[in-house]
Formats: structure tokens, C-alpha cells, sequence
């Protein structure tokens, strides 16, 4: 259990820097606007809750 | 606004501000810590959110668009694996009572003086100019609220003494003297100032969060109104998007990796992370409340950039965009709260900076350095630890007004981020070693020391020195012609490093020595008894922590001198105290030789209050140590390490037996109840048995008594007769079956048709039905459906579920559903058999599919059979990977399923 944690942990973490970098960033590094809201502000924005519900979930005793 | 009022309302804010730390204080004192909760605790660590966030973002973001987020993102990154890092460094800490990161370093590598030198230097040039950028926002801000005034003329920055930030830093200075060096206390823990930085950061959170509301909702129509004018201007359009040339990602990268460092090991991080620590489960929730705070103050950082740049005048400055949008609109009391957040960021960067600043100046640079070369003078003190606070207080001053100098000569001419993205990189030099230090046992001093220098050494021509000649104070022919005129020694494109940013250059340099000189003269050197013995705890932290003195050196000492020691370090009433903590002393108060422990506490005490390099050069006179080789250590390491493998082996060992006695415990409850439902079985079997022979015997016995049967009723008799043999026969049939499936004769591998097996027991079972006169209809599925059993094993089961159905429908209008359904999302067939018979009451819910049980019931007639049909159902289905299950309520009558 301890073991698998650990193991989402560095899933997550390695995940996280993938996607937050050049060359997958540029996926969404585009001069569009979704709702009036630019793609790429989106993004990261999404991507930035995404990874803290994750450590949310990481945190909590039973997983 | 007047500048009057302003200054009286800053004074009257750092007055709370006391209040709270000193509210913080006593309530901690009387054993009610309002720091002692995982919220306050991540509201501490957003102490990373300086001006430079606060005010800083938003020039960033009005130059670079999101290129400004990648200082909040680092952090984020790095959240899911904090727990891991933070958790062990604070055990360490913990452990060998350090209290600042370049005592973590030196107590690392063999408690070094010298590594504990080299990090506070480092420490000192990097964090000087992120604390001068403070100063200059705190200046700045006041500037520009104060502007619209006439009443300021009496300022003059060219002055001296009419420079206002001049007094900014002297308060700050006695704000910082008055939270952090009141005591020495040997934990350096100061619950009240984490209570002032936790409001701090409360205060900052709103403030800005103020700011942004007020620009977005009441300067535009929302986010997605301030997004499209911006999107459609051609001066903000680029800001949407990230650069994407090379240089912008390199620099994208190396941001990221600057902050997610920084936020662990930047003094003050450290201290309020580590050192003012309570419990390090705490870890766990800030690990994402921290994140979430970051979220909350960036998220209207690029709405509020394009803001100012669609609605400021030109030249305003962007740096200043979150003042001077309410500002120029009119809003001077939200401009006041927006002024009050501003000075909060920087006032507790600066406090925390430099109260941890101090301890390490104090401990690791200036005692070691005392201690050494005057060593007979120090006898003479009375008390070395009043002394301390006084080093301490002259520290902060002295840091203070050197950021004050950098301020006035360098950073005025830049912006924020760009000033402290060169502290960032001086903080990366340190991560090499302390994260080798903590992973890598074979780490060393020289490799940490070589590293430390190579990098340092780096950082310092291709950021600093180069800064200094973009402000003229150098000549600025160094940028162009390079060190020495030689070109390929250019300061921002070093060896030739070319279409990197100044940052990115920097790092790359800095790091390739960094780590390459680190990792290889460890390779090629060894390490000596101390530094084995440190690396062991911090690289196994885990087998010391639960063991709180396992110590691999012995060591000898009088008690005696201990005591004095203490005495004569921290003063006699300190020393008493301390020394009624630890009972071991007590009790052995005569002897001559002091415990290990009692050594060890002495030891820890006094680092904790001078310094791990220091403790060891107070104790090294009065401690004999044991003489041991290297490799005698080694052993010793590695018996130890054994005996930790084995007691944790021994441990798994026992909890596997308890579990075995479990398991053994529970089959022996479920062997005995098998044999009270075997006893019940035989009673029942018999019974059953009985009542058909019964009847058998007794119309036999009347064939032969009564000779004058007419035919039809002697056809009659023999019809029972044999119906009833049948009931035998099928009973046997059944037990039989039990058997066969209880001593698991497997017969996997068939398969049959679920749809022509049901249309064949429907056929069987026609006569009853038409007997009973029930309503059957029968719905198939379009497909064929095939199920890995026997035929005549699925037709049982069919068989037993349909006349289950049978035997328990309304007597009077029987209601029979039969359907095959084939679910393709969960990729599972139903069979359901609906009757409208009566229902299962609760209590047999889970008993219903055990062996031998017959619901009873005393309204029903003892159904016929044995109790057998669903136990043989079940086990059947559960052969074939299914699953028996029913509905059952009053109204709607009973669905297997």
C-alpha cells in the first residue's frame, strides 16, 4: 500500500513535468480563445488543479 | 493619499502584527499552540510569495504573458513527491537538531566547518538582492500612493536621511531584532512570528485577490471581456501565449526547475518548512494546500497585466500594475488594502530571511571562526550565548543595510523577477549537495566542497558581476567583449553558449560543474570516520529515527564537564532547566563517566543553539572519542543496518503468524458450524427420507391387506408409490450431487447455450406448469449466448431456479418472467427469473444460498425438497465465473438474478 503510494507519487511528479514543458506545452501554446479564455491560460490552469486534487487524493490515509 | 497617514497605518499594521506573535507566544507557552495545525502551517510556507509574486507577477506577466507562472508551477510540480523529500529532511533535522540549511549541510559532511562557511557565503550574496528587491517595492509602492500629494516633498531618495527606505529597513531591522532574537532557544522555534507570517499571508491572499476582482469585474465585464480585448489589441496580443523560440523554452525549463528547488531549500523555506516544524504529517496536507494558495494568487495575475496595459497610461511601470490600476481609477482605500498586502509579502520575506540569515552568519561563519582563534579569551565570557544575540543582532543590521546598498545601486534599475531569479540560481548551487547528501551515501565532503565552489564561483560571473556592469558600476565592456577580452568568456553566453536568456546560461553552467565536480571527486575520494557516521543518518535517517540514540561512536566524558559546559555556553538557569529534562543525568549524577545519551543531549543542546560544527569544536576538549579505523565503521554501519533488517524481518514474521492463528481460527468456527448443518442435514435427510417410505409402506401394506382393491384404485396406489420413489430418488440425486461439488470434481471446459438449456427445462417443466396454471413467458436475447458450463450443470441450475419459481408463486394467479439479457458495456450476461410469489424475509437473506437451509416459515406449508437446490445453484454458477443474486421486497416479488 505504502509501496503503491509511493509509486503514484513519482507517476504524478514525472507526469507533472512532462506536461508542463516544451515540446507537449506547445500542444496547447496556441492563439486561440475557448469561451473567451485563452487555450493555453486553460491549460495550465486546469492541469494546476489537476495536480493538486492529485496530492489531495495522495494525502489522504485510505487511498 | 497622505504620506502621513500611510506611515501611520504601516506602523499601526506591524503593531498587530506584534500582537499577533506575541498572543502567539503565550499561547504556546501555556500549552494552547494556535501554530500546531497543518493550515497555519501551509499559510507559513507561503512566505515564498514576496513582493515578487505580489507585484512582481504582473510585470512579468505584462512582459512575458504566462512565461510568469513557471515560479508558481515548480512548486507544483514538485507537491506529489514533497512528502517524500520534506518528510525525510525534517526527521533529519529533527534528529540532530539542526536549524538552518547550512547546518544541514556541515552536520551532512562531518559537521564542516568549512561546508557550513561556504553555504552561508553562498546564502549571503544570493539572498542580499532578493531582500533589496523588497525594500525597493516596499519604497516604490509608497511612492506611488502617496504621488497624488503634495505634502511629500520632503522626500528626497538622493538623500540619505530623507530617503524613506532608508527608514522602511530601520523598522523592519527592529521588527526583526524584536521577533528573532528576543532568546536563544535551542530549537530556534518562534511560534509567535509563524503566527504573524501565516496572517501575513492571509492578508497578502485578499488583498490581491481584492485587486484582481476590482479589475476584472469592475474595469471589465469578466475574465473572458478582459481575455478578448486583450487577445484583439495588437500591444497585449503576444501575452496570450508563451514564446517559442528556443531561448524562451530554456528558460521556461530552468524557471521551473529554480523554483521547485527554491521552495525547499531558500533559507527561509527551510526554516519555516523545517525548523518551525511541529509534526511532519503536516507535510501532508500542505503539500496541497501550498499549491492551492499559489493557484488562488496567480491565477488573476495575467487578467490584471492586460488590464494595465490596456487601460494605464503608457509608461507606467508594470511592476506596479496592481496599485496603480485602483490607483488611476480612483479607488484609494482598495489602493491602501492593495498597499498593506504589498508591505506584508515583503515584510515577512525579509523578517524570516533574515532571522535565519543571522542564525547561519552567527553559527556557522562567526563562532566556528571565534571559537578557533580565541579560544582563551572565550573562558573569560561569562556567557557566550548573551553574546550570540548580540553577533545576531548586529547581523541583521548589517544584512539589512548591505540589501539597502544593493538596492541604491542596482536593483533600482531592474525589474523585480529578474533581480530574484538570481537569488533563485544562487540557491540551485545548493541542491547537488544536499539532495546527493540525503540519497547518496558515498557523497563526500571535498565533492560537496568542490561543487559548492565550482558552482558559487559560476553563478557569480554570469549573474552578479554582469548585473553590476549593466548598472554601470563596473565597466560595461565586460558584456560584449567578455572576461579578460576574450570572447568565448562573455558573461551571458559563456564558453560560447549561445540564444540561451542570461538565466538559463547561468544555470546550465553553474550546474554541469556543479554536479559533474561533486559527483566525480566523491567518486575518487574517501570519506573520514565523521562523515560516514553523518552520511549513515541522513542516507538511512529511518533506521535512527524510531531508535533515538543509536550510536556507533562511543565516546567518553565527565559528567561533571558536561554540565559545566552547558553552564558556561547557555547560561546556569538554562543549563538547569535543560538539564531537568533529561532524567539520565539525574540519576547517574555521581558518576564520573557521563552516558552516551547524556553526551549525545549535551551535544544536540548545544547545536542546536551554535551549530552543529561549532558543538563539535566546544565539546572536542572536554570529549575523548574512541578511536576508529574507517573501516571498523563501516562495519559497525552495516551491523547495525543488519540488526534493523533483522528485527524488521522479525517483525513481518510475527505478523504473519498472527494472521496464519487467524485464518486457522476462522476455518475452525466455520468446521464447527459445517457439522451442526451436517447433524441438522442427516435429521432432515432422514425425515424426508422417511415420509415418502412412509406413505410408500403403508399403501403397500393396504394392497396387501385389502385383496378386494378395485383396479382404479390399486392404479391410484401404485401411482403414488412410484411418484414417491421418484421423490426418494431425486433426494438421493441431490445429497449425491453436494458430494460431488464439496469434493470439487471440476468439469471446466464444456460449454453450453444459456438460451436452448432454458427452452429445454421450460419443456420439462411444462406439465407443472400448466398444472398450476401460472402465466410463464419466456423473452431470449437476439444472440447466442454461451457459458463455460456443463449442459447438464446449467440445466440444474435453470431447472432449480425455475422451480423454485414455481414452488413459491401465487397460488392462485402465478406470475413466471424468464429473461436473457446480454449487457455489452459491462460485458455480463443476466439471466433474471421473476416470480410474484412470496418474499424472502431479511433474516435468510445471506443464509438462503448456504447448504441445508430452508426458510421457515409458518404461514407457508413445508415446501418440498431439501434445502439443497440454491447451495447447488450457487456453486455451480460460481463455477462458471458468475454470480447468483436475488431482489426480494413484499409487493414485487422475488428476482433471482
Amino acid at each position: 500500500m505504502i509501496q503503491k503510494r509511493r509509486e503514484l507519487r513519482i507517476v504524478t511528479f514525472v507526469s507533472g513535468i512532462l506536461l508542463v514543458n516544451f515540446p507537449l506545452i506547445s500542444v496547447f501554446n496556441k492563439p486561440v480563445l475557448v469561451f473567451g479564455i485563452p487555450l493555453l491560460f486553460c491549460y495550465i490552469f486546469f492541469l494546476w488543479a489537476f495536480i493538486i486534487f492529485m496530492t489531495y487524493r495522495l494525502s489522504k490515509k485510505q487511498l | 493619499m497622505d504620506a502621513g497617514i500611510v506611515i501611520l497605518i504601516s506602523l499601526l499594521y506591524l503593531i498587530l502584527l506584534f500582537g499577533i506573535a506575541i498572543y502567539g507566544n503565550k499561547m504556546s507557552k501555556a500549552g494552547q499552540s494556535i501554530v500546531n495545525n497543518p493550515l497555519v502551517y501551509s499559510l507559513s510556507l507561503a512566505v515564498y510569495c514576496t513582493v515578487w509574486t505580489y507585484y512582481g507577477s504582473v510585470g512579468r506577466a505584462a512582459e512575458t504573458g504566462l512565461g510568469f507562472v513557471a515560479v508558481y508551477l515548480g512548486p507544483t510540480i514538485m507537491a506529489p513527491i514533497w512528502y517524500m523529500v520534506m518528510r525525510k529532511m525534517i526527521l533529519i533535522s529533527k534528529q540532530l537538531r539542526v536549524t538552518s540549511i547550512a547546518d544541514f549541510l556541515s552536520s551532512r559532511y562531518g559537521k564542516s566547518t568549512f561546508i557550513g562557511v561556504i553555504t552561508t557565503i553562498i546564502l549571503v550574496f544570493g539572498i542580499i538582492p532578493y531582500i533589496s528587491i523588497q525594500l525597493k517595492a516596499i519604497g516604490y509602492s509608497f511612492d506611488l500612493i502617496t504621488s497624488q500629494n503634495s505634502s511629500n516633498e520632503f522626500w528626497d531618495s538622493s538623500t540619505f536621511y530623507k530617503d524613506k527606505v532608508n527608514y522602511f529597513t530601520i523598522l523592519l531591522a527592529v521588527f526583526t531584532i524584536l521577533f528573532g532574537t528576543r532568546s536563544l532557544d535551542p530549537n530556534e522555534r518562534h511560534e509567535g512570528l509563524i503566527a504573524a507570517i501565516a496572517f501575513e499571508s492571509i492578508v497578502k491572499l485578499i488583498a490581491f485577490l481584492a485587486a484582481g476582482i476590482f479589475a476584472i469585474y469592475f474595469l471589465y465585464d469578466g475574465l473572458a471581456d478582459v481575455f478578448t480585448q486583450g487577445a484583439n489589441n495588437p500591444i497585449t496580443s503576444h501575452l496570450v501565449t508563451l514564446k517559442t523560440n528556443p531561448a524562451s523554452a530554456t528558460n521556461w525549463f530552468w524557471v521551473l526547475v529554480l523554483s521547485a528547488v527554491s521552495v525547499m531549500f531558500l533559507p527561509r523555506q527551510f526554516h519555516v518548512s523545517v525548523v518551525e516544524n511541529n509534526n511532519v504529517s503536516f507535510v501532508r496536507q500542505a503539500s496541497w494546500l501550498f499549491p492551492l494558495y499559489l493557484f488562488l494568487i496567480s491565477f488573476f495575475v495575467l487578467p490584471i497585466a492586460l488590464a494595465g496595459k490596456l487601460s494605464l497610461p503608457t509608461g507606467s511601470e508594470p511592476d506596479m500594475f496592481v496599485l496603480s490600476l485602483p490607483l488611476f481609477h480612483g479607488h484609494e482605500w482598495l489602493a491602501l488594502l492593495v498597499y498593506i498586502g504589498g508591505f506584508s509579502a515583503a515584510a515577512s520575506m525579509v523578517v524570516v530571511s533574515v532571522i535565519s540569515l543571522s542564525i547561519m552568519v552567527s553559527n556557522n561563519l562567526l563562532m566556528p571562526f571565534l571559537l578557533k582563534t580565541r579560544t582563551a579569551a572565550i573562558e573569560g565570557y561569562a556567557l557566550l550565548s548573551d553574546r550570540l544575540l548580540y553577533i545576531r543582532r548586529m547581523v541583521i543590521i548589517i544584512i539589512l543595510f548591505l540589501a539597502y546598498g544593493f538596492y541604491k545601486s542596482v536593483s533600482s534599475n531592474f525589474p523585480l523577477v529578474s533581480i530574484g531569479l538570481i537569488s533563485f540560481t544562487a540557491i540551485l548551487q545548493l541542491a547537488p549537495a544536499v539532495l546527493g547528501g540525503m540519497y547518496w551515501s558515498r557523497a563526500n565532503k571535498k565533492g560537496a566542497i568542490s561543487g559548492l565552489w565550482a558552482g558559487f564561483f559560476i553563478w557569480f560571473i554570469t549573474l552578479p558581476i554582469p548585473t553590476l556592469a549593466e548598472s554601470g558600476i563596473i565597466s560595461k565592456s565586460l558584456l560584449s567583449d567578455g572576461y579578460f577580452s576574450i570572447s568565448w568568456l562573455r558573461p551571458y553566453a559563456l564558453f560560447g553558449l549561445e540564444n540561451v536568456d542570461h538565466i538559463s546560461n547561468a544555470c546550465i553552467w553553474s550546474m554541469i560543474f556543479n554536479i559533474g565536480l561533486f559527483v566525480v571527486v566523491s567518486l575518487l575520494t574517501t570519506q573520514d570516520v565523521d562523515e560516514l557516521a553523518q552520511g549513515d543518518i541522513y542516507v538511512h535517517i529511518e533506521k535512527y529515527s524510531n531508535t533515538p540514540d543509536m550510536e556507533v561512536i562511543r565516546r567518553e566524558a565527565s559528567v561533571q564537564k558536561l554540565k559545566q559546559l552547558l553552564i558556561r555556553y547557555l547560561g546556569s538557569s538554562k543549563a538547569r532547566y535543560l538539564l531537568k529534562n533529561f532524567d539520565g543525568a539525574l540519576s547517574d549524577k555521581n558518576a564520573d563517566n557521563a552516558s552516551q545519551e547524556f553526551i549525545n543531549y549535551v551535544e544536540k543542546t548545544l547545536t542546536g543553539a551554535f551549530g552543529s560544527a561549532s558543538a563539535k569544536l566546544l565539546l572536542s576538549t572536554d570529549i575523548r572519542r574512541q578511536s576508529v579505523t574507517l573501516e571498523q565503521l563501516n562495519e559497525l554501519l552495516n551491523q547495525t543496518k543488519d540488526i534493523l533488517e533483522y528485527s524488521q524481518a522479525l517483525e513481518e514474521k510475527t505478523t504473519e503468524l498472527t494472521k496464519t492463528t487467524q485464518e486457522l481460527a476462522a476455518v475452525n468456527t466455520q468446521l464447527k458450524q459445517l457439522d451442526v448443518l451436517k447433524a441438522e442435514f442427516i435429521s432432515t435427510v432422514t425425515h424426508e427420507l422417511r415420509t415418502p417410505i412412509t406413505s410408500i409402506r403403508s399403501f403397500a401394506q393396504m394392497m396387501e391387506k385389502k385383496e378386494d382393491l378395485l383396479p382404479e384404485q390399486k392404479k391410484e396406489f401404485l401411482g403414488i408409490i412410484l411418484k414417491e420413489c421418484d421423490r426418494i430418488k431425486r433426494l438421493i440425486n441431490q445429497v449425491l450431487e453436494v458430494e460431488k461439488i464439496d469434493a470439487e470434481v471440476d468439469s471446466l471446459g464444456e460449454s453450453s447455450s444459456i438460451d436452448s438449456t432454458v427452452r429445454l427445462a421450460l419443456s420439462r417443466l411444462q406439465p407443472q406448469i400448466e398444472e398450476k396454471n401460472i402465466d410463464l413467458s419466456y423473452q431470449s436475447s437476439d444472440h447466442t449466448i454461451m457459458v463455460n458450463l456443463a449442459e447438464d450443470k446449467m440445466l440444474q441450475v435453470i431447472l432449480n431456479l425455475l422451480s423454485n419459481a414455481l414452488k413459491f408463486c401465487d397460488a392462485q394467479a402465478g406470475i413466471i418472467r424468464v429473461t436473457l439479457d446480454r449487457n455489452y458495456t459491462e460485458n455480463a450476461t443476466y439471466l433474471k427469473v421473476y416470480n410474484n410469489g412470496q418474499y424472502i424475509s431479511e433474516e435468510y437473506h445471506t443464509k438462503i444460498f448456504e447448504k441445508f437451509t430452508q426458510v421457515k416459515d409458518g404461514n407457508l406449508a413445508k415446501p418440498e425438497g431439501s434445502g439443497l437446490g440454491l447451495y447447488i445453484t450457487r456453486k455451480f454458477v460460481e463455477q462458471a465465473g458468475g454470480k447468483v443474486s436475488f431482489i426480494s421486497s413484499e409487493k414485487e416479488g422475488t428476482t433471482f438474478i
